[in-house]
């Protein structure tokens, strides 16, 4: 019994992991593109700021139902496809929106937490823009965000459960499914230990690079 | 000809006119002090020397060359902003080092990104700061007095042919003080063009061939060191007495 649990709850994390993964893969550079909108492009940051809020003052279960069922409601046709794959694409679409506003917010603060100092000293010794981003800039803010980052990213390893409610078969929904099936409990309780060991994976991994910028405050 | 002449530069923030008609000369060698109370405008006649502001009337010329015409030339880019900058320094109130580079490299970086090795060139500037010692240290790890030379060692590695100093002792205690001055003597002594804003009067006396008084964005006085001891204008007066106080 206690393998053929651990084998279905290893296939739920499996969906569990590739939504985790491909969610960081593209809400980052989405992330660090609606910061950069945000801080440069004045026309743009009325609405981009406008996005964020409403992503940051809604829970993402209630997006991940609007993402979904949205486009058909409004539009009249399902734009996701059919099948898992649809509703994983749609769970992915809403994940990917709503992280890259999280991460907007954190690489702006960061981005912005850079004394002008800074920038004016790479000025005055004939450094250009982008050599002043790429080589005083960057590792700075990388420094900052560091630790915000690690906390979003440890979260949306369990936000990723959210996705069942459009009915992506992550780990949470094997472990519940054994409560239809066959009366038992104990497995859904039991993907908590997938969650502890993936975030404590996370942890160290975040604490490496930590600890790797740590020669400079 | 004067290797620096500035010519009724002016410039406004919004409608506040927070230089009006600056003019001044430097000759090749010379330390230029400019004294004034706070909020006189000293910083924002560097900062316009520097191109970190455009001033937005008036002219600088170098050599007897135009660089800078306010009247035509206020629409210049970064990149050409970046190319006259290289004639000037600029040393910051709060030093600016970067801090994930060792006082070596905040020193070899610009150079290092334009392609030129200057380790060596480097190295003996920073020896000639006293940093013998600290070359590898991170900012964090040094003192502030430190740090500032380490920063004038930085701005100095790029061969600039007027130095600039923003009151480069006032974030410092008055032992920390005392060693910047001595490598910023050192530097008059080897005849390096400067600028220097200053309260450190004693300081001034003792480095300065010109000395210009500043007072709500006009210079009020202009001579040389001995100036200091004889000021005409009643508010040059009363500005060095209140800092007699001290
Ligand atoms: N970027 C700016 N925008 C608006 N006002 C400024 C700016 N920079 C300086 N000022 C004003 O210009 C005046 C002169 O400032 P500053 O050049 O820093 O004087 P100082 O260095 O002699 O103390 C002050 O009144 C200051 O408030
Ligand atoms: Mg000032």
């Amino acid at each position: 019994m206690f393998e053929t649990v651990t084998l279905s709850l290893a296939r739920g994390f499996m969906m569990t992991l590739r939504l985790f993964t491909l969610t960081l893969l593209f809400s980052l550079p989405l992330g660090l593109l609606i910061a950069s909108g945000v801080i440069t492009k004045k026309a743009l940051s009325y609405p981009l700021r406008f996005l964020i809020w409403i992503i940051r003052g809604t829970p993402l279960m209630l997006q991940l139902l609007v993402v979904y069922y949205g486009p058909g409601i409004f539009l009249g046709r399902n734009i996701w496809g059919m099948g898992d794959e649809g509703r994983f694409i749609a769970s992915l679409a809403a994940f990917v929106i709503n992280y890259a506003c999280y991460f907007a917010e954190i690489f702006r603060g960061g981005i912005q937490s850079i004394p002008v100092g800074q920038y004016e000293a790479g000025r005055v010794l004939g450094l250009s823009d982008k050599q002043i981003f790429r080589n005083i800039v960057l590792l700075q803010v990388i420094k900052k965000i560091i630790p915000p980052i690690s906390n979003e990213v440890i979260t949306l390893v369990k936000d990723t459960s959210l996705a069942r409610v459009i009915a992506v078969y992550e780990i949470i929904w094997s472990g519940q499914s054994f409560i239809k099936s066959q009366g038992i409990i104990w497995p859904l309780f039991y993907t908590g230990i997938f969650y502890l060991l993936f975030s404590g994976l996370l942890t160290i991994l975040f604490d490496r690079m930590e600890e790797r910028l740590s020669y400079f405050v | 000809m004067a290797l620096l002449e500035i010519r009724k530069l002016g410039k406004s923030f919004g409608d506040k006119k927070i230089l009006k008609d600056i003019s001044f000369e430097l000759e090749k060698g010379q330390t230029l002090s400019i004294i004034g109370s706070s909020g006189s405008g000293k910083t924002t006649l560097l900062r316009c020397i520097n191109f970190l502001e455009k001033a937005d009337e008036g002219t600088m010329s170098l050599n007897g060359e135009i660089i800078y015409d306010a009247a035509k030339d206020q629409d210049f880019k970064e990149k050409q902003l970046g190319l006259i900058r290289k004639h000037f320094g600029l040393v910051f109130q709060q030093f600016n080092l970067f801090p994930q580079y060792t006082a070596l490299e905040n020193v070899t970086l610009a150079s290092r990104l334009q392609g030129k090795d200057i380790k060596e060139k480097a190295i003996g500037l920073l020896e000639q700061m006293g940093l013998a010692d600290r070359m590898d240290y991170y900012p964090h790890q040094l003192s502030g007095g430190q740090q500032q030379r380490v920063a004038i060692a930085r701005a100095m590695a790029l061969d600039p042919d007027i130095l600039c100093f923003d009151e480069p002792t006032s974030a410092l205690d008055p032992l920390l003080t005392s060693e910047v001055l001595r490598v910023i003597r050192q530097l008059a002594d080897k005849k390096m063009t400067m600028i220097i804003v200053t309260h450190e009067i004693a300081f001034a006396r003792l480095v300065s061939d010109k000395v210009i008084f500043m007072d709500d964005g006009q210079i009020i006085e202009k001579g040389d060191a001995s100036l200091i001891d004889n000021p005409k204008d009643e508010r040059t007066r009363h500005f060095l007495s209140s800092l007699d106080e001290r």
